[in-house]
């Protein structure tokens, strides 16, 4: 897969704090790229600064080529804007072909690109309407449809489906897909919904801070997170946390409670040593609950059901065990009276261990 | 229960309606009845029925004023609009220096209309004025608006222009409603900045605009009054000698009430007929535009 999109020591600076520092990032042709994080961790300033519209110091190549001294227009990037950005005067056909007329296409050829891009997002019909006249849907549509007049090299996407509901969202993401798979381009999508980020991605970069914190498949990211940060930022509701100390040479004890590791995970254990136990709810079975394992784990404790959560086609059960807060994922008939007490193991092929002072997975 | 929603409404606003109805709609309605009267406010009044209006279409000084109202606000309007756009576009974005820029706009139009004009005519003055003393460099005579008509609705004109503050602030306020992204998009898309200004910015002020240029015809045929006092009372040859300023002669020194009074009803007619036709006019572009 050849590169179409490479970052080396890019870097910006927003009012004297550095909101990006030595990025490093390289993007393939047909790729989809999803980059997630909290607000505030730099992922929209990435994509400014690739486009063009923020300050940056490093090096930015698309398709080889050095744009780093480039003025926004003149580097081939598609960008897809949160609020979509409309023109308001505009009808949608005035809006798609606004960024070929400035580039001073011929108007046979615009009126091509925009039979193309109609027919791609099913806007034939609306072409003569104004944004105001458009619902959310529609006017997301015809964001991408406009970024699809120009056969960019690359595309930025920021967070493009975040105000739409969410069957809407459903279907605007394998309309994404679609497109991109289509056009080949390099695609960087940003987001702060992990639900799309798993969806879409063909890798998933998890940023913090400015700093990209792991950038794998996605499923690698959600199943061996390099942090403790990336491993709360996936999965929903969040993975549960203990705090042990290291039990040499097969288990970690937590408070009263010695808790054994797979194999895997002996090598880390030194004698005293302050460590965090990471467990996704589904890895905390319930006993009586049919998604638990049939065979009795050796090392079932006792907590009590603080409260139960629905969530459609699975439950989630918050426990107290051991003055801890925990959370477990069950099938949705389970009953769970709150105050009863009841019977728990942790799946060890489930448990990720990590460091207590660095938070990074051992 | 339901608190009323109207009543508090109208408990906020009955001293300005009270103040609207004291000052403005009984005034107006006096005028109206005072234009079918012979008033010298020494006198009983007389009725004229139509005789103060049908005055009008006779009398010279009368259409001298109206031509020279009109060409202040055909002139003056557009070059204010324009200015005061110009201003908006370098000034709407925050910068170090842009606080101070923005109070130098706004400065002239908080002064009074009367120590404007008095300001004017030492700027003018043909002995020792600033400005008068730079005409010559371009072959005008330092004096030439004491005497040249032309030179003297000019002035006039100049003087207008600097009172854009209310104009600038406006549009700097509609300048910045505009999203960035959209902008930002325009970057993107390789637009040049003419093609920013024509297809993004001004179809976006244009309604603001279309606004400002009624309102501000209607401002021009009013604030011509002081400065076509104070600095060139009326002259040279009723050079300056607006509506307004005519109004007032009538009225307050030749005591001829009923006469000023048809004239105002006039005036207040021309400046209606001229905000109908510039909102026709304007929308038209505006759809042939977009």
């Amino acid at each position: 897969m050849t590169a179409r999109l490479e970052l080396q020591g890019l870097r910006v600076q927003l009012g004297g704090r550095d909101v990006l520092r030595d990025f490093d990032l390289s993007v393939g042709a047909g790729e989809l790229l999803v980059l997630a994080g909290p607000s505030g961790s730099g992922k929209s300033t990435l994509l400014r600064a690739i486009a063009g519209l923020t300050e940056s110091s490093g090096s930015i190549r698309i398709n080889g080529r050095e744009v780093f001294a480039l003025p926004p227009g003149a580097r081939d990037v598609a960008m897809v804007f949160q609020n979509y950005a409309l023109f308001p005067h505009l009808t949608v056909r005035g809006n798609l072909a606004f960024g070929p007329q400035a580039r001073g296409m011929t108007r046979w050829e615009i009126e091509t690109r925009i039979a193309a891009a109609a027919a791609a997002l099913g806007l034939e019909s609306l072409l003569e309407r104004h944004p105001r006249e458009l619902s959310g849907g529609e006017r997301q549509r015809v964001a991408l449809a406009r970024a699809l007049m120009r056969h960019a090299a690359v595309w930025l996407m920021d967070e493009p489906l975040s105000n739409l509901d969410a069957p809407l969202r459903l279907r605007a993401r394998s309309q994404i897909l679609n497109i991109h798979r289509q056009l080949g381009g390099a695609t960087i999508y940003v987001t702060h919904d992990q639900t799309e980020a798993l969806a879409l991605a063909d890798r998933l970069g998890i940023l913090r801070d400015g700093r990209l914190q792991q950038l794998d498949a996605p499923m690698t990211v959600y199943r061996a997170p390099a942090n403790l940060f990336v491993a709360r930022f996936l999965g929903h509701p969040t993975m549960n946390v203990l705090e042990v100390t290291a039990a040499p040479p097969d288990a970690v004890q937590w408070n009263a409670r010695r808790l054994p590791l797979r194999a895997g995970l002996h090598a880390a254990l030194t004698p005293g040593r302050r460590l965090k136990l990471g467990l996704r709810p589904e890895h905390v079975h319930l006993t009586g609950s049919r998604w638990a394992p049939p065979r009795g784990d050796e090392f079932v404790m006792r907590g009590r059901i603080e409260r139960a959560e629905a969530g459609g086609e699975q439950q989630f059960v918050m426990l107290e065990v051991q003055d801890a807060m925990l959370v477990a994922r069950v099938e949705p008939e389970f009953e769970a009276c709150p105050g009863a007490e009841i019977g728990l193991s942790f799946d060890p092929s489930g448990m990720l261990l990590f460091d207590a002072q660095t938070e990074q997975r051992l | 229960m339901r608190p009323s929603r109207e009543l508090p409404a109208f408990a906020l606003l009955w001293p300005l309606l009270a103040g609207t109805l004291l000052l403005v709609i009984l005034p107006a309605a006096a005028t109206l009845a005072m234009a079918l009267f012979h008033y010298d406010a020494l006198t009983a009044p007389r009725w004229a029925g139509a005789e103060n209006l049908a005055q009008l279409f006779t009398d010279p000084v009368f259409r001298i004023a109206l031509r020279n109202s009109l060409w202040v606000a055909l002139v003056a309007v557009p070059l204010r609009l324009l200015l005061a756009l110009l201003l908006a576009l370098l000034l709407h974005a925050p910068r170090r220096e842009t606080p101070a820029l923005r109070a130098a706009v706004v400065l002239p139009t908080a002064v009074p209309d009367l120590a404007w004009a008095l300001l004017w005519l030492w700027i003018l003055n043909p002995l020792y004025g600033p400005l008068a003393g730079l005409l010559p460099l371009f072959g005008i005579p330092a004096d030439a608006w004491l005497y040249d008509p032309l030179r003297a609705r000019q002035v006039i004109v100049l003087m207008l222009l600097f009172g854009i503050g209310e104009l600038v602030w406006v549009l700097i306020a509609v300048r910045r409603e505009v999203p960035h992204e959209l902008y930002e998009l325009c970057a993107v898309e390789g637009a040049s900045r003419l093609t920013v200004f024509r297809r993004l910015t001004l179809p976006l002020l244009w309604p603001a605009l279309l606004f400002l240029a009624c309102r501000d015809a209607a401002l021009t045929m009013q604030t011509t009054f002081v400065p076509g006092m104070i600095v060139t009372n009326g002259g040279p040859n009723y050079a300056t000698t607006f509506l307004p300023l005519l109004v007032y002669q009538n009225g307050f020194e030749y005591l001829r009430f009923g006469y000023a009074a048809a004239q105002t009803v006039v005036m207040l007619a021309l400046t209606l007929l001229m905000m109908v036709v510039q909102i026709v006019l304007l929308r038209q572009w505006a759809q042939r535009g977009a």
